[in-house]
């Protein structure tokens, strides 16, 4: 029961993890297409798919000799965190992107 | 009469007690010297958090504290959330999208609620996991709106 949780919450991470690994993709070669590799945010890119893993990692960890409810806490936080670092990479992108580029 | 006296007594005392600096009474609102525990301190052998602990001043002030930050963090995620979009118009990218706009929503209250939860009785504990929660949980999407505002 408790490893069926944990793959049903890992595969829920996996649409967080999807983004960052496109955004790792694809973002670099837009802002070189627009003339603006050097203010790729490779940080933030890196941060994106590495945010979803560690967070899953984590509550796995955190969650051991946890009873099933802490558990099942633990991973909704985990996801909820994963999907909220993804919009805030989207939405800090840009902001960066501003603030360098003057 | 003295030997009744200290039979009484016997009942609240536990074999270790003095070992845990836990000799005091266990008694809601009895909670004398030598029955407070350091901040970081584990509770007992047994994991169990002792009586009461929860409700220090210090510790409750604090979660009070970060309950109104987190309050404003779930605001703003609540707002940040109408200003992202998923970009296509294919429905199983929408449905995941709106999926995670409702779970970056949650994430604050969730993640508050389960360190309360999973740390009845450290401080230090639940207030490095809540500083941690509020710089990871920042509602960048919301900057946008509060530029504008400005």
């Amino acid at each position: 029961m408790r490893i069926v949780i944990v793959i049903v919450f890992g595969l829920l991470h996996l649409w967080a993890l999807f983004q960052g690994v496109s955004n790792l993709i694809a973002l670099p070669g837009f802002y070189a297409q627009s003339g603006l590799a050097a203010y790729t945010p490779w940080w933030l890119l890196v941060l994106g798919v590495l945010v979803p893993v560690a967070a899953l990692v984590a509550a796995v960890l955190i969650g051991r000799r946890r009873m099933l409810s802490h558990r099942v806490a633990l991973l909704v936080v985990s996801l909820a965190t994963a999907n909220a670092f993804v919009l805030s990479a989207g939405a800090l992108a840009p902001i960066l992107l501003a603030w360098q580029a003057g | 009469m003295a030997h009744i006296d200290e039979d009484d007594e016997e009942a609240f005392r536990w074999a270790g007690d003095e070992d845990t600096g836990r000799e005091g009474a266990r008694l809601p609102g009895a909670r004398g010297a030598g029955a407070q525990l350091p901040d970081d301190a584990p509770a007992a052998a047994d994991g169990a958090p002792p009586a009461g602990a929860s409700r220090r001043p210090g510790t409750a002030a604090v979660t009070i504290l970060f309950a109104l930050l987190y309050l404003v963090l779930t605001v703003g995620w609540i707002l940040g959330t109408g200003y992202t979009s998923a970009g296509t118009t294919g429905l199983l990218p929408q449905v995941l999208w709106q999926f995670g706009e409702f779970t970056a929503i949650i994430a604050a209250p969730m993640w508050f609620a389960t360190t309360v939860l999973l740390t009845p009785w450290r401080l230090g504990v639940r207030a490095g996991a809540l500083a941690l929660g509020l710089g990871v949980l920042l509602p960048w999407p919301v900057l946008p709106l509060l530029v504008v505002g400005a």
